[in-house]
């Protein structure tokens, strides 16, 4: 038997019994979920941008069915509206900021289950390995002794390696199932915040804040517009009342999409505490010993690595 | 105003505007009337988008409240990696013992003490 199989699969084995190690596919699930919370993080802002744009453009419509005579009250309309969009920006970005704390949430976690403990393993290992090497090839030139040391630090650097990386991925499994199980219920409440959001910007009816309520002021702004105004209709005019109907119908789109989204992110959420629980089946068992004989054959590689050299 | 109170005064707002704005189109109304009821159109725009605004504000707050919890939780979880990352580097000081333990050894065996 090679030295590193004397040195690293007994303890390996023995570490079996202490606790479960991190797996594969529990890392590719914090990373799909990172890149979901990404790929995410835009979009609620976005829907109260439109909602914001749409709103302003139905204002200034308001503010231009007043008569020249009341021109005073119009521009107090038109102040107005600059505030509540200024406003509703500054939503916007602080709901881009509420939501880009789930990134930065799975952001620390991709980076806890990161292999970069075990990058730094490897090298430090590796130093160890040539430095036993070295330092006994050294003492065996000078004694001259007819029983020369045997040089075993490539099988201690891989024993370090395999031992070490073992007892990093136990730890990252256990601070990843706490950490998610502690997030569970904030990141559900965000996501039935968001979710509720959402839902009453993209319903329908004159009761909510939402994108169809503008329309229908589009439509009664549009009426009263064109009736100050006899004569012919104004193609133009016509045009902007039309291309602010098309976002309205857009961001309401927009909204639903979003809505179905956020609860994705929920139930996402959800299964990511179900795939980091300790895995009872034997698929579980399987997968751990997997990933165990991926620390195993990190070690190997590294025990090549230094002895070819 | 809670949020079922706000939008149901919402909607109320918008009913009296909508019959405020119909009327505004009338034949036969005096400048006075017609000055009377643009202003009472623009304070009930006015009235729906405080409510709005009150909505929107009532709703991004809650989630900022939400996302400062996930964000300690973020903040721990960054502070568990820290805390990994320095218990790996004790196989580094370990290293480095052993390799000056070797060195030590090496040293004695050539000035002929071992």
């Amino acid at each position: 038997m090679k030295p590193i199989n004397c040195l690293v699969l007994p303890l390996a084995l023995l570490w079996v019994g202490c606790g479960p190690i991190l797996t594969k596919p529990q890392v590719t699930a914090v990373s799909d979920f990172e890149t979901a919370t990404k790929k995410y993080s835009a979009l609620p802002g976005s829907v109260l941008r439109a909602y914001e744009e749409v709103h302003s453009a139905d204002t200034l419509f308001t503010a231009s069915s007043a008569e020249t005579k009341d021109a005073k009250m119009s521009l107090a309309v038109v102040k107005r509206s600059l505030l509540t969009s200024d406003e509703l920006r500054k939503k916007a970005t602080q709901l881009d900021k509420a939501v880009g704390v789930l990134t930065t949430y799975s952001e620390a976690l991709t980076q806890l289950v990161s292999d970069d403990q075990l990058k730094a393993l490897d090298s430090d290992a590796e130093d160890l390995g040539k430095a036993l090497d070295g330092s006994i090839a050294e003492y065996n030139n000078l004694t001259h002794s007819t029983e020369n040391i045997h040089s075993f630090g490539t099988a201690a650097a891989a024993a370090v390696r395999g031992i070490s990386g073992i007892w990093v991925r136990e730890k990252q499994a256990k601070y990843l199932q706490r950490f998610v199980e502690d997030a569970d219920p904030m990141v559900q409440q965000l996501a039935k915040d968001l979710a509720e959001l959402m839902q009453e910007l993209g319903s329908e009816g004159p009761d909510c804040v939402c994108f169809s309520a503008e329309k229908l002021k589009l439509e009664a702004n549009f009426i009263s517009y064109f009736s100050f105004r006899p004569g012919f209709m104004n193609h133009g005019d016509v045009e902007a009342f039309a291309t602010w109907m098309a976002k309205a119908n857009a961001g309401r789109e927009l909204a639903v999409a979003v809505d179905a989204s956020t609860t994705k992110l929920g139930k996402a959420h959800t299964a990511l505490v179900a795939a980091v629980k300790p895995d009872g089946s034997l698929k579980g068992h399987l997968e751990e010993l997997r990933s165990l004989s991926e620390q195993i054959k990190a070690a190997q590689s590294l025990q090549k690595k230094v002895g070819s050299d | 105003m809670a949020n079922t109170e706000r939008l149901a005064a919402l909607q109320k707002v918008r009913v009296a505007r909508n019959a405020v704005q119909a009327a505004r189109t009338k034949a036969g109304l005096t400048p006075e009337d017609q000055t009377a009821l643009t202003k009472l159109f623009f304070d009930l725009d006015d009235l729906e988008d405080s409510l709005i605004l009150e909505e929107i504000r009532d709703k991004v707050d809650s989630m900022r409240i939400d996302a400062k919890d996930l964000a300690d939780v973020a903040g721990q979880v960054k502070n568990a990696h820290a805390a990994l990352t320095k218990e790996a580097a004790l196989v580094e000081d370990a290293a480095k013992a052993v390799n000056g333990l070797v060195q030590v050894v090496t040293a004695a065996a050539s000035a002929g003490l071992l």
